[in-house]
């Protein structure tokens, strides 16, 4: 497959309307307001993949979905240990503080990575008209590198580069950041451009 | 002391002296192969267990085909065919996910083939921290054929 600057920008666009979506919902959530980056669409060396996040040894909290359907590919949010805990205690805040333990808290991570990853993925459904579908959520919270490498694995690529959207957000006055990738399927990514009219 | 990272797809030997490394292994494994009789060794970092398409450029990307192109590298080094052991880290479930367990386990699966690739090349593995749902950083220290794994909440350990 030989990806342009052409390319790259349409992909650019429909991460850009995907993570509106997300950050709208996140923010209705969180009743904050949320700031999301324009998404960066890069084509990496598959080596190059563990350190998008400043190295393979950070350790992060990492909930994932397959996305399922007429494509295939991966949503994985990303948070700091820190920026995971102030999330949490932001959406609890309401619960008595002896209901809140740790199972509760990774349903909140978990609910929080459904929310994000459905709406992004609507967007991008409404806008190729391919039908994208989300499985149920999974969280894991250990080197960043360890859970990059499982995506790459299950969307088991035989090129030597993939492409990556990244996007950062930020919870306005609570100082939460993370970060949603999402990782198309290589022959799904052909689908959603033929969708759109984009040669390939 | 050189330190070489071994990173996806990778593939690094040396002689005497020197550390190979693989940050953050998740499903990846890491195979390290040893001669310690002349102190040779080699680390490749592979991400699937066999290449779907025939026509793939990078061998070291799959642990079929990984394995004994590592094995040629420490050979034409100098390694000692008969004296070569291995050690093996990484191959975790780092998701799980109900009813699509079959798609996600690929670490389980990258285990199974580098045993069997190892098997079939009549290599020993004298060492092994598989498996599980955490993520690992090897540190295969060629002085001694020592590996260090690290992983987070499970401090450190020697195989």
């Amino acid at each position: 497959m030989k990806l342009d600057s052409m390319h790259l920008d349409v992909l650019k666009e429909l991460g850009n309307i995907g993570a509106g979506n997300a950050a709208t919902s996140l923010s209705q959530l969180l009743n904050q307001r949320v700031d999301m980056s324009v998404p960066d669409v890069k084509l990496l060396k598959l080596r190059d993949v563990p350190y998008l996040l400043g190295g393979p040894e950070i350790p992060v909290i990492g909930i994932t979905v397959l996305v399922e359907g007429d494509g295939e590919g991966q949503i994985l949010l990303l948070f700091t240990k820190e920026s995971s805990e102030k999330l949490v205690k932001n959406i609890v805040a309401g619960f008595p503080q002896n209901e809140i333990n740790e199972e509760m808290k990774t349903s909140v991570l978990l609910e929080v990575g459904n929310i994000v990853s459905s709406t992004f993925l609507n967007a991008l459904a409404s806008f190729t008209n391919m039908k994208l579908l989300p499985t149920v959520p999974a969280s894991a919270s250990d080197m960043a590198g360890a859970l990059l490498d499982t995506v790459l694995a299950i969307e088991a690529t035989e090129d030597d580069t993939i492409i990556t959207v990244i996007t950062d957000f930020i919870v306005q006055g609570e100082m939460i950041e993370g970060y949603l990738v999402f990782i198309p399927n290589p022959v799904s990514l052909k689908k959603i451009f033929s969708s759109l009219g984009v040669n390939i | 002391m050189e330190r070489v990272v071994v990173g996806i797809g990778e593939w690094s030997v040396l002689k005497l002296n020197g550390v190979l490394v693989c940050l953050g292994l998740g499903s990846c494994v890491g195979i390290a192969l040893y001669d310690s009789t002349k102190k040779i060794g080699g680390l490749v970092h592979i991400l699937l267990p066999i290449p779907q398409n025939s026509d793939n450029t990078n061998p070291t990307k799959f642990a079929s085909t990984g394995i004994p192109f590592l094995l040629e590298e420490i050979l034409r080094l100098g390694a000692g065919r008969q004296s070569i052991v291995a050690k093996i880290v990484g191959g975790s479930q780092m998701f799980s996910i109900k009813g699509r367990e079959d798609k996600i386990n690929i670490g389980a699966r990258n285990v199974e083939v580098t045993r069997d690739t190892l098997k079939k090349l009549g290599i020993p593995i004298v060492g092994e921290d598989v498996g599980g749902n955490f993520g690992r950083t090897m540190e295969f220290f060629v002085s001694n054929g020592t590996v260090k794994v690290k992983a987070i909440g499970r401090g450190e350990k020697e195989i």
